[in-house]
């Protein structure tokens, strides 16, 4: 028995160590396993920060790309949103970004693996670009039938090509061995940055303040300023005009070509942007979408260069005359011709002149003349006695561009034309000796007392118009060849009528049948105007509604309340067409708050300030947000940081109404190198500092609007203010929404302007006309023209700052 | 006969000499795990570390232009590079106690931004933060602007560490302005 005993305790100890051996060789089994998973989750993060920064780095990438970057690489992103569905871009991009992504990888020698045979450094084995779950911005359903409602957009403006979706971005990384993919998700944007319809025009105001509210310039009868004009019911003298000029591309007319051709008159048509005047007030406090007044631009006296304005009535012969050439009438079936009177060889005619408020001989201009009806010195009429003559006042606004720089545009709205025209008889008599006179108006009374006496012709003139002998005699009864009719013919004509609402007068668009300016004769006046082709009678893109302007009591008024903008020509059935058309509705109901800026979700960046204490607190916060500093040639100057739509909130307690209390978005001059939108949602911007754009050749290629709910914009700072935007300040409600002086001498904007009110009040309110004595220049940026070539420039991709989803996965 | 009774002497001199050969070995080897147990805890708060501040970095990407046209107000240097704002004291990053903020910098004075960082295990030697601007001369699609790579290096020691040669890691982030 005891035998068995021997070898036990060797046993045992066999045994202990056998099992010391297993757990020892387990734990360090656990810990050898667990060292390589400590290992391995330092190459995965490694791998995984690299991945990170390649879809974030493609992602920024993308944002970047301008519009002609976009057609090439992914040209579906460009098409209407109804003809688009999920998509992934091409191999080459994706190739390219693939290989610049390894370039940067080749330099970090941080990573590097030393064993490796080859490169070891991290490479880049795939790059994906993808777009998913696209949609329309502007698509917006009806509640109860879930139609889209294309009609309800068209008011607001309607752009099929804008829409919103997910970027998707991956990117795998191999680094020692780890393979990891990230994939991130940003939104993305397509939007146009054109502001909205209003950007159509170059000139945009949804009211004016009265009919006459332009009319307060006084120019000399060459044109030339007249210093010493005051215009009484505002107490204010002009310098200057507003000069606007509806093209960069404008085509400069000279005598030497005798009219435009065809292709021109069309490209001219399409790519004019055009002005909007609205109407003024037929009563006080009137709605803006209720006024229907007219507004009266009286073209001024001469052909002075930047404020001579007959030149948009008519050419003169030759640069040297200066003066209109002469209508000749020859009607013989009125007017007895030169050869029914032995010796005398004469010819009858009319000029056209525009209004005037002094001239050699006649201080006290075209109203002292006492010729034209409605232009009188009445001493009962307030304020017309010698020093204000105010009714002979100029416009200070000039629509169609300057004498060297004519630039002709449609006018839409109740724009009439107020210019003079008197007639004439001028010839020698018997004894070769000249005479002249000009005719003035009487009642029938006075003329059958003239002809009862047997009276000459030169009875008829006006007092002091006359010159020479009429030898031998004319007889007025042998000279008027159906008496008073005859006679009624030759009376001086004021184009201004006299009643409210006008019921006679000439649109402003009658004085070029559009584009057309045939410079050999006058329009007719008495019948619509009429295309410069019958080519264009099918385009309503280029005239829209012109069928419409025979209507009404005066030809040429073109409709404002139910106004299309289209994208191309022909297709102009909304209903069949609706992604043809950009806009329909009625203009003096459009503002921000009811363009598609704020109506549709295009903003892409909201800055909310509402919490904000101090207007240098909003001040600098938005001046970080929106530019970064760059110093060029020794210049501080703001560059933006981003292309977008962004939308500033104020903060709560800013004094809307307080010109001191408006946000600056930079005290430093702007340098445009990217297009963007800001839109304030309330109070006035002040704009203290040039805006220039870099890329600037015959315009601004780069697109920037400055875009104001609720405020005036401020033009401060000194000088001449250059700016390459388009300012737009539409309220919605008179006296808020203009373009105001804080101290500028006049201004440039290169771009476009709309406004809520623009004219000069009577009394003392503000205005951009009465802020600017000194005038300025319009000029436009056709690349805002959403019915040119240009317009799909102005399509950006926007990505949200950062990824709304990051997943992280492995790459094989 | 007596001599026959019990555990022989042979055999406990076998028993121990067997133990002697097996335990021997296998204290070294659970002496070997144990300090690369501790090395794989090491590596993984190194990797913490790093990560910790990768994605702040990241995070700040996009704000990084703000902060740097900051630094160049407060400092009054226009050409302010981005890799300057990154330049902390190596002391500023190495603490060992409480969790610290540590603001971006520039000429001694600090800025709006800011890391959150946990303290470093006893261990840990260094932490720094260097942004180098990259070479983009021959990239084609990226070509607009600079790049940079922020790399984030973590030092320490540990038992298995020889001849006083630490050990680090090195993660990289890439980021533009």
């Amino acid at each position: 028995m005891k035998e068995y005993k021997r070898g036990f305790v060797l046993g045992i100890v066999v045994m202990v160590t056998l099992l010391m051996a297993v757990f020892i060789f387990s734990y360090n089994s656990i810990v050898r396993r667990a060292n390589i998973q400590a290992h391995h989750e330092r190459l995965v993060k490694i791998a995984d920060q690299l991945a990170i920064s390649g879809v974030t780095l493609i992602g920024n990438r993308l944002s970047q790309m301008d519009y002609e970057q976009l057609l090439d690489e992914m040209p579906e992103l460009l098409n209407r949103v109804s003809d688009i569905e999920d998509f992934s871009i091409g191999s080459s991009l994706s190739n390219r970004l693939r290989q610049d992504y390894q370039t940067i990888l080749n330099q970090l020698n941080e990573l590097q693996d030393p064993s490796a045979l080859i490169s070891g450094y991290p490479q880049v084995s795939d790059v994906t670009i993808g777009f998913k779950n696209i949609r329309a911005i502007n698509l917006r359903s009806n509640a109860t039938t879930g139609d889209d409602m294309p009609s309800e957009q068209f008011r607001h403006g309607r752009d099929p090509v804008e829409k919103v979706g997910e970027l998707v971005v991956s990117c795998t990384i191999e680094h020692m061995g780890v393979s990891r993919k990230a994939s991130i998700r940003r939104q993305f944007r397509v939007v146009s940055m054109v502001p909205g319809p209003f950007a159509r025009f170059t000139l945009f105001t949804s009211t004016t303040p009265h009919p006459h509210s332009y009319n307060a310039m006084g120019v000399h009868f060459s044109g030339a300023i007249e210093p010493a004009f005051s215009y009484e019911p505002a107490g204010m003298s002009f310098s200057g005009n507003l000069r606007i000029y509806n093209g960069t591309d404008s085509l400069d007319v000279t005598p030497s070509v005798a009219y435009m051709d065809l292709d021109d008159d069309k490209r001219n048509l399409r790519n004019r942007g055009w002005i909007f005047l609205g109407p003024s007030p037929m009563a006080f406090g009137e709605p803006l979408n209720q006024r229907e007044g007219p507004v009266f631009l009286n073209i001024p006296s001469g052909f002075n260069q930047q404020t001579g304005g007959e030149f948009m009535i008519g050419w003169p012969t030759s640069y040297a005359s200066m003066l209109l050439p002469s209508e000749q009438i020859d009607d013989d079936s009125h007017f007895a011709s030169a050869s029914a009177f032995v010796g005398h060889n004469y010819l009858v005619g009319g000029t056209f002149r525009g209004f005037y408020v002094s001239e050699e001989g006649n201080p006290m201009g075209a109203g002292a003349r006492n010729l034209w009806p409605g232009l009188s010195l009445d001493p009962t009429t307030p304020y017309q006695h010698p020093d204000d003559h105010f009714l002979s006042a100029a416009s200070w606004l000039f629509p169609y561009g300057t004498r060297t720089r004519a630039s002709r545009t449609l006018v839409v709205g109740p724009a009439m034309a107020g210019f003079l025209k008197f007639y004439f008889i001028r010839g020698t008599n018997a004894v070769g000796d000249p005479y002249r006179g000009i005719f003035t108006s009487m009642p029938t009374s006075a003329y059958d007392d003239r002809i009862d006496n047997n009276r000459n012709v030169d009875s008829f003139a006006g007092a002091g118009l006359w010159l020479g002998d009429l030898v031998p005699d004319i007889r007025a009864e042998d000279f008027f060849l159906q008496g008073y009719d005859s006679f009624e013919r030759l009376f001086p004509y004021n184009s201004l009528p006299q009643n409210n609402p006008p019921d006679a007068g000439i649109a402003f668009n009658m004085l070029f049948d559009f584009m057309k300016y045939d410079r050999d004769s006058y329009p007719s006046l008495d019948a619509p105007p009429s295309l410069a082709s019958t080519d264009f009678a099918g385009e309503d893109i280029l005239v829209p509604g012109h069928s419409s302007l025979s209507d009404g009591p005066i030809y040429g008024i073109h409709p404002y309340n139910n106004f299309n903008i289209f994208f191309q020509d022909g297709q102009y059935n909304t209903a069949v067409y609706p992604d043809n058309c950009y806009y329909s509705g009625d203009l003096r109901e459009l503002s921000i708050e009811s363009s598609n800026l704020m109506v549709n979700p295009r903003v892409t960046h909201i800055l909310d300030m509402s919490n904000y204490s101090s207007l240098s607190e909003e001040n600098e916060r938005v001046k970080r947000y929106l530019f970064r500093t760059e110093n060029i040639a020794g210049v501080d100057v703001s560059v933006p940081r981003r292309s977008g739509i962004f939308y500033i909130m104020r903060r709560t307690t800013a004094d809307l109404e307080d010109p001191d209390d408006a946000l600056v978005l930079t005290d430093l001059p702007v340098r445009l190198d990217r297009s963007l939108i800001v839109i304030c949602n309330d109070g006035g911007v002040k704009i203290a500092a040039d805006i220039i754009c870099n890329d600037f050749t015959d315009r601004p290629e780069n697109l920037f609007t400055i875009a104001l709910r609720n405020g005036d914009i401020f033009l401060a700072g000194g000088g001449t203010r250059r700016i390459d935007a388009y300012l737009a300040a539409l309220s919605g409600r008179p006296q808020v929404g203009r373009l105001l002086n804080e101290g500028v001498y006049d201004f440039v904007i290169n771009g476009g302007l709309a406004v809520t009110e623009l004219g000069l009040h009577q009394g003392f309110t503000r205005t951009t006309m009465r802020d600017f004595p000194s005038g300025g220049e319009i000029n436009y940026n056709i690349g805002l023209n959403p019915s040119t070539e240009h317009y799909f420039d102005a399509y950006f991709l926007l990505l949200e700052d950062s990824a709304s989803r990051i997943t992280l996965t492995g790459g094989r | 006969m007596k001599s026959r009774v019990g555990v022989s002497m042979v055999e406990i001199t076998i028993a121990l000499f067997v133990a002697a050969l097996a335990i021997g070995p296998m204290i070294a080897l659970l002496s070997s795990s144990n300090r690369m147990s501790t090395a794989s805890t090491y590596e993984t708060l190194a990797v913490y570390y790093a990560t910790e501040i990768s994605d702040q970095i990241r995070r700040l990407a996009p704000q990084l232009p703000d902060i740097l046209e900051d630094a160049r107000v407060k400092t009054g240097v226009s050409n302010l590079e981005m890799p300057s704002i990154f330049s902390w004291d190596p002391d500023e990053l190495l603490f060992y106690d409480n969790a610290k903020t540590v603001f971006f910098k520039a000429a001694g004075m600090n800025l709006d931004a800011r890391l959150i960082l946990t303290p470093l295990h006893r261990n840990f030697l260094r932490r720094t933060i260097d942004v180098q601007q990259l070479d983009n001369s021959a990239l084609q699609e990226f070509d607009a602007e600079s790049y940079y790579k922020v790399i984030i290096t973590i030092e320490w020691e540990d038992d298995l560490t020889q001849g006083n040669v630490s050990k680090e890691l090195k993660m990289v982030v890439i980021i533009n302005d």
